[in-house]
């Protein structure tokens, strides 16, 4: 009797070193970060973000981190030594920018985030994305301007993937080009309360031989809310011929 | 003073009234974060440089235009139009559009439209005594 006891008490106290461990393991993996009740890291808040008008530039050692490198393939070369902004602007002319020209802009941007959505709120023309959190597949099979995203945690990291897009927008602001076949794959981390390390890979065989990671780090603002931002309002260069809407063939 | 090149030199030629203070200017304010590709419509390989009355602020976005009439050597003047970067992001500076009235002397370097018209993009901004204003490091205190 009194040795099932001691064995009872061992094994009871190897439980409760074993919960103290992983609580522990857990705290110095993920510090004092917000969560939500489900226990998933929270992002909501406003953030700022780094200007990342070329995404194959080695960034500022700071808060970008991009690769310092221009794998392109004949195709892709041949398609930015031939762009020429004059001849017609997308973003210029207002038209959607796309996930990647939004998510390189220097304007903030907010995350409202609930257990079964992750919408992003981009400052910049006031357009937003919003992805479902369930990881199923709910595309339209209609190619769009920011994609479609099947979104997935991987541990305390939210990762998104984007497929679809229509083909008609550019990586970054120093005209990048992508193709229909293009792949992001985003990651999104809490480093701590204020801070989300953030990195984005894209993949496209059609214009790059490898995949390009670009690495960022976004900045809690709490003394600022977003402002409305229309692009339309006063867009005299537009109206007044020295920025072109685009051709697209289709 | 710097050296200017093609159809906008008679413009420019006020340029040497303009004191060297100006050509520092750079230093208290970044290039306008445009929604757009600048290089489509204003030449990054020219500059100009513009001293001028302020007839109109548009404070809209996605850009801040700035009407001014530009005096010449000669007397006469000049109607142009020179845009900024987005409001919003002025607002978070402190700016607002009234700390720039109308019939103020302001002095501006930047880059002309590909086409030639009246029409730029600024660099720096500053009143007639070099105070930044507008710029992108904040409004003084």
């Amino acid at each position: 009797m009194k040795n099932r006891f001691l064995a009872l008490l061992r094994i009871f106290g190897a439980i409760i070193v074993s919960l103290i461990w992983v609580n522990a393991s857990q705290a110095q993996a993920a510090p004092d970060i917000p969560r939500l009740v489900s226990g998933k890291p929270d992002f909501n808040g406003i953030w700022a973000r780094p200007y990342v008008p070329d995404m194959f530039a080695a960034g500022n050692g700071r808060n970008q981190f991009g690769p310092g490198e221009l794998p392109f393939t004949p195709a892709g070369r041949e398609n930015f030594e031939s762009y020429n902004p004059s001849d017609g602007d997308y973003t210029g002319a207002c038209l959607p920018f796309g996930l990647l020209r939004a998510m390189n802009s220097p304007d903030p941007i907010q995350f409202m985030q609930t257990a079964t959505h992750f919408a992003l709120l981009y400052e910049q023309n006031t357009w937003f994305k919003v992805i479902n959190l369930d990881g199923k597949d709910h595309s339209t099979g209609v190619p769009t301007w920011f994609g479609h995203s099947i979104a997935h945690w991987e541990g305390d990291t939210l990762t998104i993937e984007t497929r679809e897009f229509n083909g008609r927008t550019r990586l970054d602001t120093v005209g990048h080009p992508h193709s229909d076949q293009l792949v992001v794959n985003e990651r999104f981390s809490l480093r701590d309360r204020d801070t989300i390390d953030y990195e984005v890979t894209i993949t496209d065989p059609v214009y790059y031989t490898k995949p390009v990671s670009n690495k960022r780090v976004f900045t809690r603002q709490t003394d600022f809310e977003l402002i409305e931002y229309s692009c339309e309002e006063n867009n005299k260069s537009l109206w007044e011929g020295r920025i072109k809407v685009p051709r697209y063939d289709d | 003073m710097k050296q200017f090149t093609d159809g906008i030199s008679a413009i420019l030629s006020s340029a040497t009234q303009i004191p060297a203070m100006l050509a520092i200017a750079g230093f208290f304010a970044a290039p306008a974060l445009a929604h757009h590709s600048v290089v489509g419509e204003f030449d990054t390989s020219r500059e100009v440089e513009l001293r001028g009355t302020v007839t109109k602020v548009e404070w809209y976005n996605p850009h801040i235009w700035l009407a001014l009439n530009v005096i010449r050597e000669d007397g006469r003047l000049e109607s142009w139009d020179c845009e900024m970067g987005s409001p919003n992001q002025l607002i978070r500076l402190g700016w607002k559009k009234t700390d720039l009235p109308i019939g103020t002397v302001i002095r501006t370097r930047g880059n002309p439209a590909r086409d030639d018209s009246k029409t730029c993009t600024t660099r720096t901004v500053t009143l007639d005594d070099g105070t930044p204003v507008f710029s992108r490091v904040g409004r003084p205190e």
